[in-house]
C-alpha cells in the first residue's frame, strides 16, 4: 500500500467526537505541531545518524 | 486549493520506529518502506514523549545529537487535551479488557495524540495500540541480519477507529 491509498483512509469530512457533554473536532491543529524537515531531507539526516550508534540500547534483540 | 507539496498530513512514528531508524541493521529497509508510505503526501511526525523515551536509552555524550535529530521531525506538543485523553483512554482500555491496563503512559500519549489530531500511527508494537480502538491499514515485514541470525520485525500503519472509540467513551461505567 502506498501513500495515496493510505490517504484515502482519512475521512475528508471533519470527525466530531462526542464524549458525553464534550464535543471535539478531530483535526491536526497547526498550533500543536512544531515544524520539521520534509521527508527527503529528514531521511538523509536519519541515514547519517543511523551510522553513528547514538543509542546505548542499540542491542535490542 | 492546496497542492500536494503543501503537506499537512502526518504519519506519527511510534518511539520504537525512531529507535529502529537509528539501528544500522534495520534502518535502510525501514527508511525505504516509510518513504513509500509517506509518498509526497505525509510528513513524519513524532510526539514530544519520544524525546523522553529515546533519551532514556542514550549515552550522555550522545544526548545533544539525539535531541538535534529529533528536532528535525515534525513534532506534536503534549497539550492538556492530549494528557486528558491519555488518562481517559487508560480507563476505557481497562474497562474493555483488563490486559490493556498494562499499556504504558507513553504509548497512551501517542495514542491520544493520534486520536485527537486524526493521525496514522506507524509502529512495530501493534499491541500497544489495540484493536478495535485502532485498526491496521498496512503492514510490512522487515527481515535483517543480526549476529549472523536472520530476524524479522513487523511494522504497521494504524488508524483510530472513531466509531468504536466514541462508543467506548460514551458507555463507560
Amino acid at each position: 500500500m502506498g501513500a495515496k491509498q493510505i490517504l484515502k483512509q482519512i475521512d475528508t469530512s471533519q470527525w466530531v467526537l462526542k464524549l458525553g457533554k464534550d464535543t471535539f473536532t478531530i483535526e491536526a491543529k497547526a498550533s500543536d505541531v512544531k515544524k520539521g524537515l520534509p521527508v527527503n531531507e529528514l531521511i538523509k539526516e536519519i541515514d547519517k545518524a543511523s551510522k553513528e550508534n547514538l543509542l546505548s540500547n542499540e542491542d535490542i534483540f | 486549493m492546496k497542492t500536494s507539496s503543501e503537506v499537512d498530513n502526518y504519519l506519527l512514528l511510534d518511539s520504537c520506529i525512531v529507535q529502529y531508524l537509528l539501528n544500522k541493521e534495520i534502518s535502510p529497509n525501514l527508511r525505504q518502506q516509510l518513504k513509500k508510505w509517506s509518498g509526497d503526501i505525509f510528513n513524519f511526525a513524532i510526539s514530544e514523549i519520544t524525546y523522553a523515551e529515546l533519551l532514556n536509552g542514550t549515552l550522555k555524550n550522545k544526548e545533544a545529537e539525539v535531541i538535534s535529530l529529533l528536532d528535525k521531525f515534525y513534532s506534536f506538543t503534549i497539550s492538556k487535551r492530549i494528557i486528558k485523553g491519555c488518562g481517559k483512554l487508560g480507563s476505557v482500555y481497562k474497562e474493555y479488557n483488563q490486559s490493556l491496563k498494562e499499556i504504558d503512559t507513553g504509548d497512551r500519549i501517542i495514542a491520544s495524540t493520534a486520536i485527537i489530531n486524526n493521525l496514522f500511527i506507524v509502529t512495530a508494537n501493534v499491541r500497544d495500540f489495540p484493536f478495535p480502538f485502532f485498526s491496521s491499514i498496512a503492514n510490512y515485514n522487515i527481515i535483517f541480519e543480526k549476529k549472523r541470525n536472520k530476524r524479522m520485525i513487523s511494522i504497521a500503519v494504524l488508524k483510530p477507529n472513531y466509531e468504536f472509540i466514541t462508543h467506548a467513551f460514551n458507555h463507560r461505567l
